[in-house]
């Protein structure tokens, strides 16, 4: 199979879970306190990034055009298990324990090495441990000097 | 001696004798006891049935069907010049009709008067069993003590179906009011003390024998028990209803709006129960249970306070528990699999779990001070099943969510196989093709 159709069958089953998703919020949302309803809510979205993230996290090599893929697809979920949740955005980051991860991870794919650089240095991506990000770096970015600059920087705050 | 063939022939009257004349009498059922009997009656069944038809307010309880039949024993000299011994029992429609009528007056003006018809026709029943039997000892055991004896074997002792159904009468008449219990407990026992006397005196019973009124001793026992079985029916009854109706429950929350700023002036009152829904169910039950304490805190025991009979209130207390373990057990048996398998299911329950829980904080502080008893005042209080049933409702809401997380892999897993080992391909998708990047 290639790539793409790979990619369109992964947005497709995506898809799949999220109207899932939406379809037990319906009946939640309705019946079960609005505390308790972000709680099971929260549970379910962090499945669906848990599995997304695995993923994307174990892939040893991702092309320019596979980080464009992934920003928009992990954009678009955003955006739409965000309307799960009644207060949108505030409630879906506090009951979501992926969801600072899966947003940064997102981000992430259209960064070039000094905006990571820079987003290390203010924590951006305190919800990824450091060995997650640098092989998200070794994945995305070819062998450079900046390359080993970065990854130097991450292995010292990790050190830190 | 008496041979076996006595003992036999004493067993059969006796086992006939209640098959075809009391036991009709006692239990009133029209079309067995017409068929078998029509030729007895005034008037064929159907006309019965219509004049019991055209009296809707006629009670239906058995005592009151059974008190309608009038036995008769007569004796007559026949054209041979012997002597024929009848005995006749009926159901007279005009007498059915003014019992009937007179029930209806009854019953509209008061339930103390309803009480003292139920006496009444327990009287008339004693009377009619009182008739026959002595109908057969006179004409048929020939007064012989014996014979009597081992006749009253048949009847009263061991095995024998009549003294249950008797007691079982005697049951019946115990009201469901507890303000009704007094009239019964001081005219019942003569009732059924003067029957036992009767039956002594026609020597079928031992005189030291009191299994008929030994039914009496504790009346306010059973009437206890009977409010019990009478609650957990209907509490039962309520668990029989439709689950997937809900109603609203809790203080409604402020208009949502979409901020980022914390509203100190709209707090939600950290005391009162979440807005959610419950099913009608639970929220009937709790009524249920409500009210079942409120009757154990109004029950009058001064008069009973010397002895056990103060154990209403107890038992009634006892019974509100029970109606929640009732709905632990019958709520799981007959909606398991929709709860452990449908998401809006799931969710009424757990919020039917966590409103019992919420309610069960408050029940035995609400209630225990108003209890007369002061043992009841210390033991009144519900907090001990608050966690079985938050751990409950956690419970059923983790497995739906787990259920519902196996969903989602589900559907994900397979499709996804590839994606980590397809990310380092340079295709582009169509779909990225066609899509602005969010950010």
């Amino acid at each position: 199979m290639g790539g793409g159709k790979i990619w369109s069958e992964s947005e497709n089953a995506i898809n799949g879970a999220v109207n899932h998703a939406q379809q037990v919020s319906q009946a939640w949302g309705p019946l079960l306190a609005t505390n308790i309803y972000c709680k099971a809510m929260g549970m379910l979205i962090d499945c669906i990034f848990e599995l997304i993230l695995s993923h994307v996290m174990k892939a040893p090599d991702i092309s320019e055009s596979s980080c464009q893929f992934v920003n928009t697809l992990f954009g678009d979920l955003l955006g739409s298990v965000e309307e799960c949740f009644p207060k949108r955005l505030v409630e879906a980051q506090i009951s979501c324990k992926y969801w600072h991860k899966f947003f940064a991870v997102g981000k992430f794919m259209n960064m070039s090495l000094s905006e990571i650089n820079h987003a290390l240095a203010e924590g951006f991506f305190r919800s990824i441990t450091g060995p997650e990000l640098s092989s998200l770096i070794q994945a995305t970015f070819a062998e450079s000097t900046k390359r080993e600059n970065v990854l130097k920087a991450l292995s010292k705050s990790d050190q830190m | 001696m008496i041979g076996s063939w006595v003992n036999d022939t004493l067993k059969t009257i006796a086992s006939n004798i209640c098959e075809l004349a009391i036991y009709p009498i006692m239990d009133f059922d029209e079309t067995k006891a017409y068929t078998a009997y029509n030729s007895n009656s005034v008037e064929g069944p159907s006309a019965l049935v219509q004049g019991l038809a055209r009296k809707k307010s006629s009670p239906n309880w058995k005592l009151f069907h059974a008190s309608l039949w009038t036995v008769k024993a007569s004796s007559q000299k026949t054209s041979a010049n012997k002597i024929q011994h009848l005995l006749k029992w009926e159901r007279d429609i005009s007498s059915s009709l003014k019992a009937e009528n007179d029930y209806s007056e009854v019953s509209g003006s008061s339930s103390q008067s309803e009480t003292l018809l139920a006496v009444d026709c327990l009287k008339h029943i004693a009377k009619n069993i009182t008739v026959i039997l002595e109908f057969l000892v006179k004409n048929v055991l020939l007064d012989n003590a014996d014979l009597c004896s081992i006749f009253g074997d048949f009847l009263f002792g061991e095995g024998s179906e009549l003294l249950p159904k008797i007691l079982n009468l005697v049951y019946e008449i115990i009201p469901t009011n507890h303000s009704q219990l007094p009239s019964v407990v001081s005219s019942v026992p003569s009732v059924v003390l003067e029957f036992q006397e009767r039956i002594v005196q026609m020597k079928l019973l031992n005189e030291k024998d009191n299994c008929i009124s030994g039914a009496i001793i504790d009346m306010e026992k059973s009437y206890a028990e009977k409010r019990r079985v009478n609650i957990l029916t209907e509490g039962h009854s309520i668990l029989a209803e439709d689950y997937h109706n809900s109603v609203q429950v809790g203080n409604a929350p402020a208009r949502t709006v979409i901020t980022d700023e914390i509203d100190f002036t709209h707090r939600e009152d950290p005391f009162s129960f979440a807005y959610c829904s419950i099913s009608s169910v639970a929220r009937d039950l709790l009524r249920l249970c409500r009210n079942t304490l409120e009757e154990a805190t109004m029950v009058e025991i001064d008069q009973y306070s010397d002895s056990e009979t103060a154990l209403t209130p107890f038992l009634l207390f006892k019974t509100s528990r029970e109606l929640f373990d009732m709905f632990r057990a019958v709520i799981s048996s007959r909606h398991g699999i929709s709860i452990a398998s449908i998401p809006r299911c799931a969710a009424i329950f757990h919020n039917d779990c966590d409103y019992i829980a919420f309610n069960l904080l408050t029940l035995g502080l609400e209630f225990g001070p108003k209890f007369r008893h002061e043992n009841l005042r210390r033991v009144c209080t519900f907090v001990d099943m608050v966690p079985i049933f938050r751990r409950l409702a956690e419970e059923k809401l983790r497995d739906i969510v787990n259920i519902q997380k196996g969903e989602l892999t589900k559907i994900m897993e397979d499709r996804m196989d590839g994606l980590w080992h397809s990310l380092a391909l340079d295709e582009v998708s169509q779909f990225v093709l066609h899509k602005d990047l969010l950010y």
